[in-house]
């Protein structure tokens, strides 16, 4: 049996690599974020950037390309193994058992799988290395940063894919073994038309899944619930790719029927393919929906993440003019402003980093440690009941002038899960811990940040950043202050231009995640014209057919091109509507009033994308007619 | 007549079919392919299955050579009753005992011509006899095409590699489904020619579906069927005779 599988092999290259090269990529995309998460995790300064940041960017990276990988390689497979129908059939009629066609299937699937791994690690490492640069310029790693190679990401890399290969093989493969030996003598070759009960009920569960998520933010308000939200825009596509092809076949029988389809030779046949060919149809359509579904979903929640901060932000502030400045002149400052005319109250504020303990550490691997503390900022304020107002929902903020209080934000309460009364457990920089009593919770965690302490806080913290001083002036004195101030040697700004400022501020990684997001969307590109090419592989004999029973070239071309149409139409319909709920549902969860947060123009460069990728698939197919 | 459900076929018997029936409930209407077949076929004999389109002749072959399940009746191969067994056991039966020539050629096409030959024992992980693979390459006329690939073959090429893989592993009985259907009328009379002198040089049970009546005639015996049962069977008779027949039932 090995002959046979090394022919196959030998025969169906162009198929083979293909997903080999969609295994490469997804096994280099897992691998290089797997080696920054681990060198961040051993980064010897647990107050690093290195330490703090590059885990937690890498690893919301690293979960969506692991979601995106497991997607794109089953389908991978099981396209190209769905290409060799009748092969496995003709197999079947000369006497392979059901299970000799599995074996065949699955050593085959394995064997590429390895090999793919292997070179995928080695890709994967020098990726790693390649956004070093990015990453420093974003402020993510200090100058000198190299990552460190371990095995450790290659086996995640392999228990996270290997698994997910070896599953879609064997789904293959049973769909293949099933086959009666009879239909390798018969010469239809169309798709099955029915969907088996098991794939029919995983779509009912993934959209009702889906559904699920996308409420989630009524009931969990704030950035977990939004974050929720938008992971069902992956359950609804992953619902979309198992009913794909009954939707396809419902949809194309309906512009069968319609009148302008029916007018020429090219639209009935583009339309009768769409029929026949339901699995193939969806194979070419589903990466396309998932890249237009992924990259608007992404932009879309970081966006109002960023909004709902600048929202939270501006509401949590009553005064009206801002000073900024060192760290030595935050007293005086504040001494300064206060006493002059028209000044109402002013509230002093400084921020210091901090760990706080998520969960409990592993004795077994105390390098994993660093994951059960999660990084963040601790805002103090020289007077809590001033004029920062983080929307207390419980507890009382008065209690943080108290020693050993703190107020914690409810996004950050259902990671740690405690509530008020309880301690938690924090890490300062200068290598002291502390553990302070939660004395309130409050809403506005996406504006201020996961921790509010009072001016004993100052005390614990250790060293402290970007001294604030908030300044409400009485009506109509705004101008005279800012005058005053500015005499005083102090410059101020308007609370907007304040907010404004420090938005900017915090999507200053946006670069950087603009490049992580090209990266998979990239991957997804690939995976997608891969499955376009290998849709149109098989079809060799289809197009000689149609030539000998008189078809011309141009009829054939138009087929194709209307074909590319549907297929184009169908993904950005379909990534739109599956990315919407998740969309809504963080916008209605963060942000006062209605917005989608998606970019327009980057909607309409991920739909082109779609497009042209359709449209290039199609161009193969052509060149295919021509041969013929 | 029928045989009796439980009566071993006899010694000589290669093939026994006892009140086959096959039907297929896709569509709207149930589709009765076979309509209680019974038909015994003796070892070494020639069998020639005709009947108009429709009239049952290929389901018949699928079923008789366990390609397909009957919905009831009896199969005996040999001693062994296919009816009962279950698919894995099926196909490696059918693999050591059954050969089957189909009307297209069904070669795998990134197998060689002699790698085709060998499917047989790779899929029973039996090493492939040289020698053996040599003496049907000869039979078939193809010892200088054994290492060309199925593309470039001749149809007449490409079914004559199918009557050496049908021979492959002595089976009880071959099948053949209109082996000469896609091809023309010289080069289908010298693959039949082939067929025969194989057949009866390795002592082979043959039951083939055909349109020819100059084929049938040089049958043992010649088995009409008409909407999914046996009509008539007849042994001896001319092409002539055959060709009436037929035309009579297509009426």
């Amino acid at each position: 049996m090995r002959q046979v599988s090394l022919r196959a092999l030998r025969a169906h290259w162009p198929s083979a690599a293909g997903v080999f090269l969609t295994m490469v990529l997804a096994s280099a995309l897992i691998f290089a974020s797997g080696v920054l998460i681990e060198s961040g995790l051993r980064e010897s300064d647990p107050f690093s950037p290195t330490a703090t940041m590059l885990p937690a960017v890498m690893g919301s990276f690293g979960g969506v390309a692991i979601m995106l990988a497991l997607f794109v390689v089953s389908s991978a497979f099981a396209a190209s193994l769905r290409d060799r129908r009748r092969e496995f059939a003709l197999l079947r009629a000369v006497g392979a058992t059901g299970g000799q066609v599995r074996s065949l299937i699955s050593t085959e699937v394995m064997g590429i799988s390895l090999a793919a791994l292997v070179v995928g690690s080695v890709a994967g490492s020098f990726g790693a290395g390649a956004l070093v640069p990015l990453l420093r310029a974003s402020g993510i790693v200090e100058e000198g940063f190299a990552p460190v190679v371990s095995v450790l990401p290659m086996l995640g890399t392999a228990v996270l894919l290997l698994p997910a290969a070896w599953l879609a093989g064997r789904l293959a493969a049973r769909e293949m073994a099933r086959l009666s030996p009879t239909s390798a003598v018969s010469t239809t070759a169309a798709d099955a038309r029915t969907l088996s009960p098991g794939r029919v009920t995983a779509a009912w569960v993934c959209l009702a899944g889906g559904l699920t998520a996308t409420t989630t933010p009524i009931f969990v308000p704030g950035a977990m619930g939004g974050a929720t939200g938008a992971s069902s825009a992956l359950l609804f596509i992953t619902a979309v790719a198992l009913a794909g092809p009954a939707l396809v076949l419902r949809g194309a029988t309906w512009l069968a029927e319609r009148r302008m389809m029916r007018a020429r030779a090219a639209s009935v046949l583009a339309t009768a393919n769409a029929r026949g060919y339901s699995r193939r149809l969806t194979a070419a359509v589903v990466p396309l929906a998932l890249l237009v579904s992924l990259g608007s979903v992404q932009t879309g929640v970081n966006r109002t993440v960023a909004e709902a901060g600048a929202q939270q932000l501006g509401d949590a502030i009553s005064g009206d003019l801002v000073w900024q400045g060192a760290p030595e002149q935050a007293a005086d400052a504040r001494e300064t402003l206060a006493g002059l005319t028209g000044v109402a109250a002013v509230t002093a504020t400084e921020t210091a980093m901090v760990q706080v303990k998520v969960e409990a550490t592993d004795e077994d691997a105390p390098f994993m440690d660093r994951l059960s503390w999660e990084a963040g900022s601790v805002l103090m304020l020289d007077d809590p009941s001033g004029l920062i107002d983080p929307d207390v929902t419980e507890g009382d903020l008065a209690a943080l002038e108290g020693a050993d209080a703190v107020a914690v934000a409810s996004d950050d309460l259902t990671l740690t899960g405690k509530g008020v009364g309880d301690r938690i457990d924090l890490r300062h920089p200068d290598g002291s811990e502390s553990t302070p009593t939660i004395v309130a919770v409050f809403d506005r965690g996406l504006g201020l940040g996961g921790l509010i302490m009072g001016p004993d806080g100052l005390d614990a913290a250790g060293a402290t950043e970007s001294p604030t001083v908030i300044v409400e002036t009485a009506s109509g004195e705004q101008n005279a202050v800012l005058q005053a101030a500015e005499a005083a040697g102090l410059a101020l700004t308007p609370v907007d231009d304040y907010v404004e400022a420090a938005t900017a501020m915090s999507s200053s990684d946006s670069r950087l995640s603009n490049v992580l997001l090209m990266v998979l969307l990239a991957f997804i590109g690939i995976a997608a014209g891969n499955a376009l090419v290998i849709a149109t592989r098989s079809r060799a004999g289809e197009f000689a057919l149609l030539g000998r029973l008189g078809a011309t070239r141009r009829q054939m071309r138009a087929m194709l091109g209307i074909e590319a149409a549907l297929v184009a139409v169908a993904a950005v319909a379909l990534g739109t509507l599956t990315a919407l709920p998740g969309l809504v549902g963080a916008s209605l969860a963060m942000v006062r009033g209605f917005s989608l947060g998606v970019d327009p123009m980057f909607w309409a460069g991920l739909a082109a994308a779609a497009v042209v990728i359709a449209f290039a698939g199609a161009a193969g197919a052509r060149l295919r007619v021509r041969a013929d | 007549m029928s045989i009796p459900a439980n009566v071993q076929a006899p010694p000589t018997t290669a093939v026994a079919l006892t009140d086959v029936r096959k039907t297929y409930a896709t569509g709207p209407q149930p589709v009765h392919a076979l309509r209680g077949v019974s038909l015994a076929v003796s070892k070494g004999s020639f069998t020639a299955v005709m009947g108009p389109s429709g009239s049952g002749k290929s389901t018949l072959l699928n079923v008789a050579a366990g390609l397909d399940q009957p919905s009831s009746g009896r199969i005996v191969i040999g001693d062994t009753d296919i009816s009962h067994l279950n698919p894995e056991k099926l196909t490696t039966f059918r693999r050591r005992r059954v050969g089957f020539i189909f009307q297209s050629y069904n070669l795998l096409p990134h197998l060689s011509v002699s790698e085709n030959l060998r499917l047989p024992w790779w899929l029973d992980n039996q090493t492939p006899d040289p020698a053996r693979e040599q003496e049907l390459l000869r039979a078939v006329g193809l010892q200088d095409m054994a290492h060309r690939l199925p593309t470039e073959l001749s149809g007449g090429q490409a079914q004559r590699v199918a009557i050496a893989r049908a021979l492959a592993t002595q089976p009880d009985v071959i099948f053949a489904d209109e082996p000469t259907g896609a091809l023309d009328s010289h080069t289908g009379a010298s693959i039949l020619a082939t067929l025969r002198d194989a057949v009866a040089t390795y002592r082979q049970t043959l039951v083939m579906v055909t349109h020819d009546p100059q084929v049938a005639a040089a049958a043992d015996e010649v088995v009409f069927l008409a909407d999914g049962a046996v009509v008539d069977r007849a042994a001896g008779a001319s092409a002539a005779q055959i060709s009436q027949r037929v035309l009579e039932l297509g009426r």
